[in-house]
């Protein structure tokens, strides 16, 4: 993948992980360079040393890199591990009054509802810094009591004095009526310059408090470090003579400026896992299948996400940290099963894996740092499937006697299994919860997976995804020559995206078009006014839509606005409509056309294009892939052991077919290409793998 | 147990998403806000394959109205049928929850039925939403409906479905229930086919392997138990009765025994408890602690043996009233038996108290004028656990409405939601029109579950018990605490 390009205006794609900094370089004439270097405690030390090894592998210094790049794209995890790791500063609460525990009430949320141990969640905002503002809007947005400013100033000071760094501001229908949250920032701008304000009307301006409490104290808590992170990194970037505009991954799928990502860090908490699904999209496009569940095994999780019609899901329902983030968010759903998940027989003798995982440290017995208990990648390792002196390219050994001796003692020897049966029945179950999280991602979203291609990427992805694919029935599977540093290439691909959000709580038969016609001119308006870019966008689309929900139901749809035209016409909203009941069909096999809609929201995406990400096609050469064949290799499938050939993958070509059962082996990937299955190399170096449904799917 | 384990998560995940398409779809708040429903899956042996509940309630009704469901129609089911069944009196809790069946079948023979069972809105009784703090008898709380078929041969049963709507207050949002259930039921069979094609009796076999799992697990949870009577007592009031619940539990070898042996006679108020309302009430506690590891299937209802006198107030006879049973007794019956494991001290720590009832509301326009009258469920707030976190173990998944939502829907202004000390003070406001007001509170000597507050024009009540025939007109206030674990 590593090669030496010659051309200047490289479009760099950065993303941090927990291991390892990704980086991903383009040209204009559609090259691909992509290297890794360790992730560090200060992310931007570690996209510094990418930076200057990437530049080493161009052949220039990382002065004239610098100078060249018109644009960084960056995934950072900045604000993400703020929240998981609750170390963001403190934070005050103001909030109407008789109304500061709702953070704490939850409305009842409860992960484990049944649970009588629950411990409570971590408070960001302990209820000492929690007060509560006389003011009142009623549902109209009418002041029905007035801001009492003193008693916001009064406020400011405590908090100031208590060391408080960043105030979140909820008022109740803040949403309808800004004016008390504007005010209020006012005040704290004159009392508190320096504060970092996190506006609930201008973080999540929809109904339902809690929902938007919540979302506007994250945003609090995570803006001030990723924003001085930020600038930080440009800072450092400018110093080593970068001139262009450096861009952040968001949660949404697109991308915004440093000033914007400050500002509303809630909207980047997945700025890492939104480059892959991005990347995905951009896959499926050029491999000719629109319709992609992307599915990504890590060392302690495995993400599946949708993509239909090469859009990617968009989800307002997540949380993260025990917290609600009610903001669009790319639809990641995420179980527990990756490399480092432990398997364990619990008290009925049931064989489980994970949730727990051995980390990377110790991480699995075959690691050999002192881990006992028996993981996923020690079955890997037993099955065959993973070697175990090529592991990262041979940058680390594994030992195969210590994850035999683990599943042994933990699993075979309990059950009254050999150690190879165990292991096989670790592998059966760990594809059958993995399978079974890709159905209901799917089935969900009303969606049948066997109309679906599959992505894998993550280091273990590719090993397993043949397997589901057969249980699911899917005919597919996809593995991206760029698997390894995915995000950072989905960070390159993307364009710019501005989100913009309105409340309309009425019902559709009572909707002024006028009205709405109007708040959407002007979300446009604010949407391009914050999303910036004028040097490196191409030209802007709109993508409008309404949440939409049968009256009484308490869930929402997001339907896209069909028009063709800046004005929605009655015509338009009359399509949209009957959109709305097909998609409800679709979602949930149940549609009303007797039945009143409400509308809840109105949505608008303002995408800023850039110009399309080119990737040279390499002529399709030699079918037969004898060249790349290093080894041969013992596996186990079944019971009884198979020799199969291995490839090095970084030397099969494009048009090369490989026949299953077969191993590719690349640097941080493995694909087990399983019998009945058959690997193409295409154009673009991705791996695409048919699978034969000799079992129909199990779904 | 490998192949079976991977069978049966489908089948787990086929029942989870008709609870979950439901609560989605629904337009009720008693199904999208308090969660008052239970899906499940059951063989054609009748046993209970798989269930997922999002209030305890349902544990044991599921499996006994469908059992009254296909005794009554056991040579009468065809393909395409819909069953249809809400009595106490014949396996439910309370007469306004409904059970529906799908029964499928795959090449010509009757194979699973996917069930759904949902809190409805209202059908019939005296007053909306079939809550009667003064009931002495069921019909007062809501119409029963012995077993039917919505559906034959897949054929909607329009006289059937006309009648229903006739006898409810809310006929658009009964009618829309009915659909919702419909639909899932109808989604979660084309599901269960697409299971099929791997096998009948696989899937049979799956089924059976994991209930054996299910019992073994739970005898795991029983075999800590010492093996003596634990017994305890509890006394609660309603209103001028007062009513002991009595209980010894011993754990045998293959099963736990509770014995209510010695609780009080039936009532004469809707705090009897159905047989199913009991049961379920008194195993919770027991499973609570394991409740998100283990499916809930015929393995683990079998591992326990709920006896209780009939005609006492948890099993009382027909045509006793039982509708506040599971808002009020039903906690009561928990209490009693947590109380009997923790007095024991092997069973100290695992055992944690999981009741916690608190006040609630149901307010109605003035009936008897509209065409409509729908009530509105009012529990803006929890009483939080004694140990661990949130809400007890038996609020369920019920959410809290939006302070916001309330004013856009209902005209009630929330003016507060704090807690100060160990409550939850909760302060409403009715911006609307008048308002009749049944309140339910659990009473119990010399401990209080919280208080309703009613401030209005004529005067200022503090209601301690439940009530009905108060009105909160425009302008009125009405205030609710929540006691964390019920205040000694």
């Amino acid at each position: 993948m590593e090669q030496a390009i010659n051309a200047n205006h490289w479009v760099l794609g950065v993303d941090v992980g927990g291991t390892f900094t990704d980086l991903v370089v383009t040209t204009k004439q559609g090259k691909l360079l992509s290297t890794k270097t360790p992730s560090t405690p200060d992310q931007s030390d570690g996209v510094m040393n990418g930076i200057n090894k990437i530049a080493g592998l161009l052949g220039v210094n990382q002065e004239t890199f610098l100078a060249d790049c018109p644009l960084i794209v960056h995934g950072t995890t900045v604000a993400t591990n703020t929240l998981l790791e609750y170390d963001g500063p403190k934070v005050g609460l103001l909030t109407t009054e008789g109304f500061r525990d709702e953070i704490e009430f939850r409305r009842a949320y409860k992960e484990s509802v049944f649970s009588v141990r629950l411990q409570a969640p971590h408070q960001i905002v302990p209820r000492r810094y929690r007060i509560g503002i006389p003011e009142r809007l009623d549902k109209e947005g009418e002041i029905i009591q007035a801001l009492d400013e003193q008693a916001v100033r009064d406020a400011v000071h405590r908090l100031k004095a208590e060391g408080i760094e960043a105030i979140a501001v909820c008022f109740l229908f803040s949403f309808v009526n800004p004016a008390h949250e504007i005010r209020v920032k006012e005040i704290i701008k004159e009392e508190a310059p320096d504060m970092f304000i996190s506006l609930s009307s201008e973080v999540l301006p929809q109904i339902r408090e809690f929902e938007r409490v919540s979302t506007t104290i994250v945003n609090a808590y995570t803006g001030p470090t990723l924003q001085s992170y930020l600038n930080h990194l440009e800072a450092n970037l400018q110093k080593n003579g970068f001139r262009g505009e450096l861009f952040v991954m968001q949660s949404n799928g697109g991308v915004q400026n440093v000033e914007q990502t400050g500002k509303l860090a809630a909207g980047s908490l997945l700025s890492g896992p939104a480059g892959g699904v991005s990347a995905g999209a951009f896959i499926g496009e050029k491999s000719g299948n629109e319709n992609i569940i992307t599915v990504d095994m890590g060392g302690t999780s495995y993400d599946v996400s949708v993509i239909e019609e090469l859009q990617p899901t968009i989800t307002t329902e997540s949380w993260i940290s025990r917290y609600r983030v009610a903001l669009p968010m790319m639809d990641i759903h995420t179980i527990g099963s990756g490399g480092g998940s432990i398997a364990w027989i619990d008290s009925g003798g049931a064989l489980r894996v994970g949730p727990k995982s051995a980390g990377s440290f110790p991480g699995p017995a075959c690691y050999g740092r002192g881990g006992t208990e028996p993981t996923i990648t020690d079955v890997n390792v037993l099955l065959g499937y993973i070697n175990p002196d090529n592991f990262l390219g041979g940058e680390m050994k594994l030992d195969r006697d210590l994850a035999e001796r683990a599943i042994a003692k933990y699993i075979a020897e309990p059950l009254g299994m050999t150690t190879m049966e165990a292991a096989l029945a670790i592998s059966q179950i760990v594809n059958s919860d993995m399978s079974n999280a890709v159905q209901y991602v799917s089935s969900q979203r009303g969606y049948d997976p066997r109309e679906f291609a599959l992505m894998a990427v993550g280091g273990a992805g590719a090993i397993h995804a043949g397997r589901q694919a057969e249980d699911l029935g899917i005919n597919t599977v996809i593995v991206p020559a760029l698997a390894p540093v995915f995000s950072a290439f989905g960070d390159v691909a993307a364009n710019l995206k501005m989100t913009e959000l309105k409340t309309r709580f009425e019902d559709i038969d009572t909707l002024n078009l006028d009205d709405m016609n109007r708040d959407f001119e002007q979300m446009e308006k604010t949407a391009r006014e914050k999303l910036g870019g004028e040097n490196i966008v191409g030209h802007f689309e709109t993508h409008r839509y309404i949440d939409m929900r049968y009256k009484g139901e308490v869930h929402e749809v997001t339907v896209p606005v069909r028009s063709r035209t800046k004005r929605i016409t009655r015509l338009n909203l009359e399509a949209t409509i009957k959109d709305f009941h097909e998609m409800h069909e679709r979602l949930y096999a149940h549609q009303d056309a007797e039945q009143t809609i409400e509308i809840l929201n109105l949505r608008l995406d303002l995408i800023g294009v850039r110009e399309k990400l080119k990737m040279a096609d390499e002529p399709f050469g030699k079918e037969d892939p004898i060249e790349a064949k290093t080894d041969e290799r013992i596996v186990y499938f079944e019971p009884d052991p198979v020799t199969i050939p291995v490839y090095d993958g970084a030397q099969l070509t494009s048009g090369n077919l490989i026949a299953g059962p077969a191993i590719i082996e690349q640097w941080g990937t493995t694909i087990v290409v399983y019998p009945r299955q058959e690997a193409l190399i295409d154009a673009n170096g991705n791996c695409v793998i048919e699978v034969q449904q000799v079992r129909g799917g199990n779904q | 147990m490998i192949e079976e384990q991977i069978q049966y998560s489908k089948l787990q995940a086929i029942s989870r998403q008709m609870g979950e398409t439901l609560q989605r779809i629904s337009r009720s708040p008693l199904v999208s806000q308090d969660r008052a429903f239970a899906a499940a899956i059951f063989t054609n042996e009748l046993e209970l394959a798989v269930q997922h509940q999002f209030k305890p309630e349902h544990l044991f009704a599921v499996k006994e109205s469908v059992a009254h469901l296909f005794d009554y129609f056991s040579f009468d089911i065809s393909d395409g049928d819909v069953l249809l069944v809400a009595d106490p009196y014949n396996g439910g809790t309370k007469g306004q929850s409904l059970t529906m069946a799908a029964p499928l079948f795959y090449q010509g023979e009757l194979v699973l039925f996917p069930v759904i069972r949902v809190q409805m809105i209202d059908l019939a009784g005296e007053f909306p939403g079939g809550f009667h703090p003064n009931a002495f008898e069921i019909w007062q709380e809501s119409m029963r409906i012995t077993p039917i078929k919505l559906y034959k041969q897949g054929l909607l049963q329009r006289d059937v479905l006309k009648f229903l709507l006739a006898n409810s207050r809310v006929k658009s949002l009964y009618e829309a229930e009915l659909n919702a259930m419909y639909a899932c039921l109808r989604a979660a069979q084309t599901q269960l086919l697409s299971l099929m094609k791997h096998g009948k009796k696989q899937l049979d076999h799956a089924i059976s392997v994991m209930s054996d799992y299910s019992h073994r697990r739970i005898l795991e949870q029983i075999k800590q138990f010492p093996n003596q009577d634990m017994h305890s007592e509890l006394t609660f009031n309603s209103n001028a009765e007062v009513i002991n619940l009595h209980v010894t539990i011993k754990a045998l070898k293959d099963r736990l025994k509770i014995n209510f042996e010695g609780t009080s006679k039936q009532v004469q108020t809707p705090v009897n408890a159905a047989l199913s309302t009991t049961k379920a009430y008194a195993v919770w506690p027991v499973l609570a602690p394991i409740a998100e590891e283990v499916a809930i299937n015929e393995g683990l209802l079998q591992a326990f043996d709920v006896v209780v006198p009939k005609g006492s107030v948890l099993a009382p006879k027909f045509p006793a009233a039982v509708g506040l049973s599971t808002v009020i007794t039903g906690h009561y019956i928990a209490e009693v038996i947590t109380k009997a494991l923790k007095n024991n001290d092997t069973a100290d720590d695992l055992y944690l108290e999981i009741h916690g009832p608190g006040p609630q509301a149901i307010l109605f326009p003035p009936f008897g004028k509209e065409r409509e009258t729908e009530p509105l469920f009012l529990a803006p707030g929890f009483p939080e656990s004694l140990q661990g976190w949130g809400p007890s173990a038996l609020f369920g998944d019920r959410k809290l409405v939006s302070a916001e939502e309330l004013e856009f829907n209902y005209h009630f202004k929330m003016v507060k939601r704090e807690q100060k000390d160990k409550q939850m003070i909760i302060q409403i406001i009715n911006q609307g029109a008048s308002f009749d007001v049944i309140t339910i509170i659990p009473e119990k000597a010399g401990r209080s579950y919280g208080e309703i507050k009613m401030d209005t024009k004529e005067n200022n009540l503090v209601l301690h018990g439940s009530t009905v025939g108060n009105r909160l007109n425009h302008g009125d206030e009405i205030a609710f605490i929540y006691e964390r674990g019920g205040h000694q």
